[in-house]
């Protein structure tokens, strides 16, 4: 387990949980991130870029490092 | 028809909601024809847009609700959008969701739809989702839903028509509403029992549905806890919910809001994946964009030279406007008004203080349109929130965030829209620091002053001086936003979050839209107080501690000197004599206070010159090393009268004060430090 920070682009990622506040938490719900959910790790410069992937649908979030190493995923084996 | 329909005393409302960056301005402009009237919600500084629906023969108000991604407490967008709902019952609500990103969509509209039935779902941006090889079944959404479903791609207008014709069904009472509840699994039995309790409350009841106040309290929902309280069954019904949060703790060890958003997002997720059909997944031209224009140098590299072609384009296709436009108001207008049969005094006044006062905003006019246009089509094809990405590096550099590059931006055209762009970052911190920040940007006003001084004593090298000017500008703001971050609002920074949408081609009404509510607030808020300004200004010119001295203060240096303008010029002269700058360059600095441009016009009549022999006057009284100064102080003395009234229309009396002393205070020591080191090096 990683922070999100530490993943290396081009990897794919599940989240396994959201270390930080109640609005944190609702914030990346909110986006589609949340345990279990799957993310595309694009680049990592500045903020972190992920794709959100949710069942058909696909979307890009920036997210600020200060949120990134928040929140923690192990890497999907196989999956890129 | 419906009840709510027939009664006349009320306007039927329709709402509009959605998560940011799915079209729902453009479906706004389509609803109401683009006529829309813009104000704040109450109490905050949030925009609210209203505009009027005539569909035949009916007629409704529309608000645009803030965009939003559910309805808790945890945000003030949020926190509007379900006040209205429940506060002002919208007949309709039309719900904007992404074919690209149904799901999230989704939870919304279940959200939504969990306190209010009647809602309409739209899927737009249907051509976004085909190219990225999805197909979104709408008729079986419809069916699961319970509720109209339309597809649009409202920038090609294609399924408004359709839109249009279930909103007039809907509010003509001839469609029909019935959602699907979201199963709350463990929780339910919670939800029956303090559904119950609430139920014994006649004014609770009639406001909200209660399965709504149950799921909200059990997920520990702020103000509606408060709500509750205040009723009859407050007691019984909150310490219900604390019990019920408390066991699902125990037993399932998980908080109840957990398992509320997971229930909601499961629903919404199962919606989703039956109704889009992956195709094949499909390299975007958003991806291949993006692996140039989100990379760390090359992107930088491009939204460096973006932004500095979107200034060129502003300053050069607006040149020949400008110049006609000062024309006109110099020669033409002022020219007819000073011959008109009028008393002395009231001809001044109406030449010399409402012309003059009107030109000097006029002739701006044509170069900040411009450059809000360009700032539009940047904002429309998605390029601004690839420059907020790639900003917020260096950002946080400053304590600011990605958030706070577009209002910065946005200030170099004019600071009263600047500061008032800030709104749209939800950190009260930031929001708060990037205010004060903004008024540092060089806006389009302090160019002239600019290039007179460069072109009077820097000859061929004047360029770079205005270019060191606008490099130091950035920097200056930069710093001030760390500084107040730093020192006076310490909150915690909340982070930087932001959905990174997909190119497309911008849409001309959209852009015109976008750009004349910016170009608005230079015009009226900007042009009012300019205004006023200028006319109290006059006032102080043409009188004097010795009484009434008359009109001809403003053509003869000597009786100026007289005036109130010019006794304080005079004060303050010995504060300013170590830069090098004698009372006229310092009274000029007196009516920049109004606009900045102004400085310029009021030199060459202190210098008793007309504008033609101005660059000689100002190469006599100025030498590089005064003018330089004089130039920095220029960009950061006290914002002008009318950023200083939209500081403290955002952020409140209290800190346009504090703004006032804290740029004073830093163009001075700027001067007086460019003023000794120049001395040191050798320079006059």
């Amino acid at each position: 387990m990683m922070p999100l920070l530490a993943a290396a682009p081009g990897s794919v990622v599940r989240v396994v949980e959201l270390r930080g506040g109640r609005g944190f938490q609702r914030r990346m719900l909110e986006m589609g991130i949340g345990p279990g959910s799957t993310l595309r790790v694009v680049g990592s410069w500045g903020p972190v870029v992920v794709e959100v992937v949710n069942g058909g649908s696909v979307q890009r979030v920036a997210i600020g490092r200060g949120m990134a190493v928040k929140i923690y995923v192990e890497e999907v084996p196989g999956r890129a | 028809m419906s009840r709510r329909f027939r009664d006349e005393r009320r306007r039927v409302k329709v709402a509009i909601s959605g998560n940011p960056n799915v079209g729902k301005s453009v479906i706004f402009n389509e609803l109401t024809g683009g006529r829309a009237w813009v104000g704040n919600w109450p109490g905050v500084t949030v925009e609210k847009k209203v505009g009027t629906l005539r569909l035949d023969g009916l007629e409704a108000e529309v608000v645009d609700l803030p965009g939003i991604y559910g309805l808790t407490a945890y945000s003030v967008d949020e926190r509007i959008a379900r006040d209205f709902i429940v506060n002002e019952r919208p007949e309709l609500i039309v719900n904007i969701a992404s074919a690209a990103n149904l799901e999230r969509g989704i939870y919304l509209t279940l959200s939504l739809l969990e306190l209010h039935k009647r809602v309409i779902l739209v899927v737009n941006m249907m051509d976004i989702a085909e190219g990225k090889g999805m197909n979104v079944d709408v008729e079986k959404l419809s069916r699961i839903l319970g509720i109209p479903v339309v597809a649009t791609v409202a920038v090609r207008r294609e399924g408004i028509p359709e839109l249009l014709k279930r909103v007039a069904e809907a509010l003509r009472g001839k469609a029909s509403f019935r959602p699907p509840k979201v199963s709350y699994g463990p929780l339910e039995e919670h939800i029956a029992r303090l559904e119950a309790v609430l139920a014994e409350d006649e004014r609770l009841r009639s406001r909200y549905p209660l399965r709504w106040l149950a799921v909200k309290l059990l997920e520990g929902d702020a103000d509606i806890e408060r709500e509750v309280s205040s009723s009859k069954v407050g007691g019984d019904a909150l310490a219900l919910a604390e019990e019920a949060r408390r066991r699902i703790r125990e037993e399932l060890g998980v908080e109840a809001e957990e398992l509320v958003i997971e229930a909601r997002y499961g629903m919404a997720s199962r919606i989703a994946s039956e109704v889009v059909e992956v195709k094949e997944r499909v390299t975007t031209i958003t991806e291949l964009l993006d692996s140039v224009l989100l990379h760390r140098a090359l992107g930088v590299l491009v939204a460096v030279s973006t932004l500095y072609l979107a200034f060129r384009f502003s300053f050069e296709v607006s040149k020949p406007l400008s110049t006609l436009i000062d024309l006109a108001f110099s020669e033409v207008i002022s020219g007819a008004v000073g011959s008109l049969p009028l008393p002395a005094p009231i001809r001044s006044f109406l030449a010399d203080a409402v012309v003059a006062g009107v030109g000097s905003i006029m002739v701006f006019l044509p170069v900040i349109a411009f450059f809000y246009i360009a700032l539009a089509v940047l904002e429309d094809v998605g390029y601004m929130a690839r420059i907020a990405f790639l900003a917020d590096r260096v950002m946080t550099t400053f304590r600011l965030s990605g958030h706070s590059v577009i209002p910065l931006v946005v200030g170099f055209g004019c600071n009263v829209p600047g500061v008032i762009a800030a709104r749209a970052i939800a950190d009260e911190d930031d929001r708060r620091a990037t205010c004060l920040s903004c008024p540092l940007v060089s806006c389009s006003a302090r160019l002239p002053v600019f290039l007179l001084l460069t072109a009077a004593l820097f000859g061929a090298g004047g360029g770079t001086v205005v270019l060191s000017l606008y490099v130091l500008s950035i920097a200056l703001a930069l710093l001030t936003g760390a500084f107040f971050r730093r020192v006076v609002f310490r909150g915690p920074s909340t982070g930087f979050i932001m959905e990174i949408p997909d190119y497309s081609a911008p849409l001309a009404a959209s852009v015109l839209v976008k750009t004349w509510e910016r170009v608005k607030r230079f015009l009226f808020k900007a042009g009012s107080v300019i205004l006023a300004g200028v006319a109290a200004l006059w006032l102080a010119s043409v009188t004097g501690p010795g009484g009434y001295i008359g009109p001809a203060a403003l053509e003869r240096p000597e009786l100026l000197a007289h005036s109130w303008v010019g006794v304080l010029g005079r004060a303050l002269e010995p504060a300013f004599s170590p830069l090098g700058w004698d009372w006229r360059a310092v009274t000029a600095l007196i009516f920049g206070f109004i606009a900045k441009e102004v400085v310029v016009g009021s030199l060459a009549m202190l210098y008793g010159v007309g504008e033609e022999g101005l660059l000689g006057a100002v190469a006599a009284h100025f030498t590089p090393l005064s003018a330089y100064a004089y130039m920095l102080f220029v960009l950061a003395y006290v914002p002008c009268v009318a950023t200083i009234a939209a500081i403290r229309g955002e952020i409140g009396a209290k800190y346009a004060a504090i703004s006032v002393a804290y740029q004073l205070a830093l163009a001075y020591a700027l001067a007086l430090a460019a003023t000794a080191a120049g001395r040191l090096v050798g320079l006059a």
